[in-house]
């Protein structure tokens, strides 16, 4: 076992150190070497091979592009929906509450002037109040269903 | 400007800086769809489709690849799903045998500028619609073949080795068809 590998250690020493070894070596680099110049030629013939068999767009299709593009960008609906919602939102709200604030502060003050201060601590009072509150309440409630049903149905 | 830059034009609402890049890309867009629909009209159609597309996704476009390699991966996918043909497989034996039997009538040539672009076409024409595919993007646009793999979606050591057969092809066809040792190649 030891002689056979002493055997190849020499054998490859002899190799490298014998002139024929570099020889090898140099015809097999070379011919490595032409392979490759070979491939590159060939790689740079089809390079520009194809190069010549690219295709040109036609001059009308950039207009046709850029003539969708700008139909697109129009049909588009701009992103302020959601600050026309809460205006809109905020409109209803101060003008349902609003008038119902007006109403039952004039309730109050004509109860008061007609029928003085008993009238605000009875049960009628009270009672308009809640109905005033409630109607206006619905009101609102119904405005709002109907902008939702609006916004689904768009 | 750089191209991010004119991206962000584009999403501020500036349509007219698309125009950049369907100026730019649309030669290349164009031979793509042709490779895979084959014909001009369809061609034509696909990438406009895909620009409009690219227009719309504008937004999704995330700057770690180059635009023209995003754009292309959407004009390929569009045309495959236009053209409904499988283009990586193709009757590559029939092909190279009718091409033998045309060696037969075909004279040795020094081909001029226009007869060499018409055999070019001519053979891309022949070998399977992908190979022709690959062939186009690493030798006429010089892509790497990492961008090639994102553009058609294959892995790399596959572009690798399709590319490999496609060029072999290619020779084979030309060499057999042309005799184009005579013009410098083989």
């Amino acid at each position: 076992m030891l002689q056979h590998g002493g055997c190849r250690l020499w054998l490859n020493s002899t190799l490298q150190s014998y002139p024929i070894s570099g020889l090898i070596d140099q015809k097999h680099q070379s011919r490595i070497t032409m392979k490759e110049k070979n491939m590159d030629r060939g790689d740079e013939i089809l390079r520009q091979l194809m190069q010549s068999a690219g295709k040109k767009a036609p001059e009308n299709l950039q207009h046709r592009i850029l003539h969708q593009i700008e139909t697109e960008h129009a049909l588009t609906p701009k992103k302020e929906t959601g600050t026309k919602n809460s205006v809109s939102l905020m409109r209803d709200l101060g003008g349902i509450f609003g008038t119902m604030y007006i109403l039952l502060a004039a309730i109050v003050t004509g109860g008061y002037l007609l029928l003085g201060k008993a009238f605000l601590q009875s049960p009628g009072f009270w009672g308009t109040v809640v109905l005033v509150s409630l109607i206006f309440n619905l009101f609102w409630l119904i405005t709002r269903l109907d902008d939702y049903l609006r916004e689904k149905k768009r | 400007m750089n191209e991010n830059q004119r991206v962000q034009q584009v999403l501020s609402g500036n349509t007219s800086a698309f125009a950049y890049f369907v100026e730019t890309y649309q030669d290349m867009a164009i031979t793509i769809a042709h490779r895979i629909c084959g014909n001009m009209q369809d061609a034509e159609d696909v990438v406009q489709e895909s620009y409009v597309k690219a227009y719309r996704n504008l937004h999704a476009f995330r700057s770690e690849s180059k635009f023209s390699t995003w754009l292309y991966r959407i004009v390929y996918n569009t045309a495959v799903t236009h053209s409904r043909t499988r283009i990586w497989t193709g009757n590559r034996e029939i092909e190279i045998e009718q091409a033998s039997n045309l060696a037969d009538s075909a004279p040795d040539l020094a081909l001029s500028e226009r007869e060499r672009k018409e055999v070019v076409a001519d053979i891309l024409e022949r070998i399977p619609r992908g190979d022709a595919l690959l062939l186009t993007l690493y030798y006429m646009e010089d892509h790497p073949v990492k961008e090639i793999a994102q553009i058609t979606g294959l892995n790399e050591p596959n572009v690798k080795v399709k590319l490999f057969r496609a060029r072999k092809m290619f020779k084979e066809l030309l060499t057999t068809c042309y005799s184009m040792e005579d013009a410098g190649y083989g």
